[in-house]
């Protein structure tokens, strides 16, 4: 019974060991862009203990509007689907991007990063009358799951004020699984930290 | 000694119901307990004070300290709580075991949050619940103190409410109600898991209660606004049908084991919770307080069955209060609402005077059913 014991014991220190190695490897690895990134609602950009933003994709709008009437059902469900990817045309980030399948091979992609499709505001459309023909680009946003960046407490309200004057980007980088993980949070190009004393 | 069971004691003595001898050895193996819940409790709410500092800690996001340090200083931790669980385990110190097992398994959790928060990994807390329970539990299981085992239920009880986020993001709060039939299904079925070693006799105590308290919870109030409520077609019958299907093996298991009343009281029970989300109806609130009131009629027989008479009572009180809840429900104007009051209440009070009178001899009468 007690060797039973010392074996559970463990099982949390391989476990947490396991998560902390392949975090610390998800930054090692796969390819890293920096992207522009804006405050996603000016008045609270400050939630809690991090700020949240949303990217500045240079969204082609033709091939996005041509993408969703392809493929989505209708605008209740596009926030919800799981293989929606953004193609990279460029290793920079500010390049040109479009959505596509991720299945999909694109020859154009230099890389594709998994996400989810969000509109920006509400539409009167019903379940059995979606229609994307008045959608524009500036109604919906790429969304990759790292809106979110945890800073101390006692520099948040400085750092959020800085996001508003400054122009803000997020470095991240594509992991085997075509997810992105965030890196670092620059103002300016510059690391946040060195804005602050 | 308790100051009551030794209230109790003497009168039983008095009465003739107990043996000076058999008193005076009751008072000397209470004396000589060595189990006391005043220590046992502080020494919670010290484990817990520190859990929660260590959390706070940990969510202030130290800026000085640089992350690999952070991170360190945390696994050191973790390694002097698993080194000290380990000690207290092999010089049999129970107290400490327990408090060191406590603090383990919350601290497991404290540690998910600061990789979360140093790699900034956005993810449901669904995922980093179930990480958590995953890694945790085979641990955890090795309490015996009530503590721990609650603790875990109740984090059962969380994770469920974020499983059911997580696969259903869309769903508005009304229909993430539909799948609460699901809760006490699930305590039930882990009580009878827990059940099949004593070792963990203190789990399957914590999942019952879990499970009973979920269950009177969704019948009583749940179940009410199910009926009150009008349904459309919009709701999805098949998840109702599948948490009735579901409860069978459970209602069958109780029914074999325990008290054929106690099954039926759990399919009843269930049935009026999911019902009303089967068909589409109009509002059945006078139908359904029937329904109510029958059912905790059986709860009622159910407690004199098994001897249980707070039970009794507790079923006696709510059908009471169900009763005039009714009269709210049925008459319109404030006048006509309070004279059905003071009808009702003159006759709950008649009623309880002639129950006081004859409860001992209702409750005979459900025993000499036996």
């Amino acid at each position: 019974m007690n060797k039973l014991l010392y074996l559970s014991l463990l099982i949390p220190l391989i476990g947490l060991g396991y998560l902390l190695g392949e975090s610390e490897l998800a930054l090692r690895r796969g390819a890293s862009y920096t992207v522009p990134v804006t405050g996603f609602d000016p008045r609270d950009l400050l939630k809690g203990h991090y700020i949240t933003y949303r990217f500045r994709w240079n969204m082609d709008p033709e091939k996005s509007l041509a993408y969703f009437r392809e493929h989505g059902n209708n605008y209740s469900r596009l926030n919800y689907r799981q293989d929606d990817c953004l193609c990279l045309t460029d290793t920079s980030g500010i390049g040109e991007s479009y959505p596509v399948k991720c299945s999909e091979k694109n020859k154009s992609c230099k890389n594709i990063v998994k996400g989810v499709f969000r509109f920006l505001k509400s539409h009167s459309h019903t379940k059995n009358n979606a229609s994307f023909d008045d959608l524009k680009s500036s109604d919906f946003e790429f969304r990759l799951g790292i809106e979110k960046y945890y800073v101390p407490e006692e520099h948040a309200t400085k750092i959020e004020g800085l996001l508003r004057e400054a122009e803000g980007s997020i470095k991240f980088r594509i992991n085997h699984q075509k997810r992105a993980v965030l890196e670092d949070f620059f103002l300016d190009r510059k690391p946040w930290r060195s804005f602050i004393d | 000694m308790n100051f009551f069971l030794e209230k109790k004691l003497t009168k039983w003595k008095d009465a003739g119901v107990l043996e000076k001898e058999t008193l005076d050895r009751i008072i000397d193996y209470e004396e000589n307990d060595n189990s006391s819940y005043v220590l046992n409790s502080i020494l919670g709410l010290g484990a817990l004070s520190i859990l929660v500092g260590v959390i706070s800690v940990i969510a202030a996001n130290w800026f000085v300290i640089p992350a690999y340090l952070k991170l360190l200083s945390n696994f050191s931790w973790l390694c002097l709580l698993v080194f000290g669980v380990y000690y207290f385990d092999k010089n049999k110190k129970d107290f400490l075991r327990e408090a060191a097992l406590f603090l383990l398994f919350g601290s497991i959790l404290g540690s998910i949050s600061l990789i979360g928060q140093i790699y900034h990994l956005s993810s449901h807390p669904f995922k980093a619940l179930i990480f958590w329970l995953a890694i945790g539990t085979p641990l955890a299981l090795f309490a015996r103190s009530k503590y721990l085992s609650y603790f875990w239920a109740t984090s059962i009880a969380v994770l469920f409410f974020q499983l059911i986020s997580f696969v259903r993001a869309e769903f508005s709060f009304i229909n993430y109600l539909q799948y609460l039939g699901f809760l006490p299904l699930l305590f039930f079925y882990l009580a009878e898991l827990f059940s099949r070693t004593r070792k963990i006799d203190n789990y399957k105590e914590a999942c019952l209660s879990a499970g009973w308290f979920s269950f009177a919870v969704c019948i009583s109030i749940l179940g009410s606004i199910r009926w009150a409520d009008k349904v459309n077609d919009s709701v999805s019958p098949w998840v109702s049908v599948i948490i009735l299907v579901l409860t069978i093996p459970a209602a069958l298991i109780y029914a074999k084991r325990s008290l054929l009343q106690i099954g039926v009281l759990i399919f009843g029970g269930m049935l009026f919770l999911e019902v009303p989300q089967t068909f589409s109806h109009e509002s059945l609130k006078i139908f359904g307080g029937v329904l109510f009131i029958l059912l905790y009629s059986l709860v009622a027989y159910t407690g004199i069955k098994i001897k249980f008479k707070k039970l009794f009572d507790y079923s006696c009180l709510v059908i009471a209060i169900r009763i005039i809840i009714i009269y709210f429900e049925v008459f319109g104007s404030l006048l006509q609402t309070g004279v059905g009051l003071i009808v009702s209440g003159s006759l709950i009070l008649g009623v309880t005077l002639l129950w006081i009178k004859k409860r001992d001899l209702i409750w005979n009468m459900g025993k000499i059913n036996e």
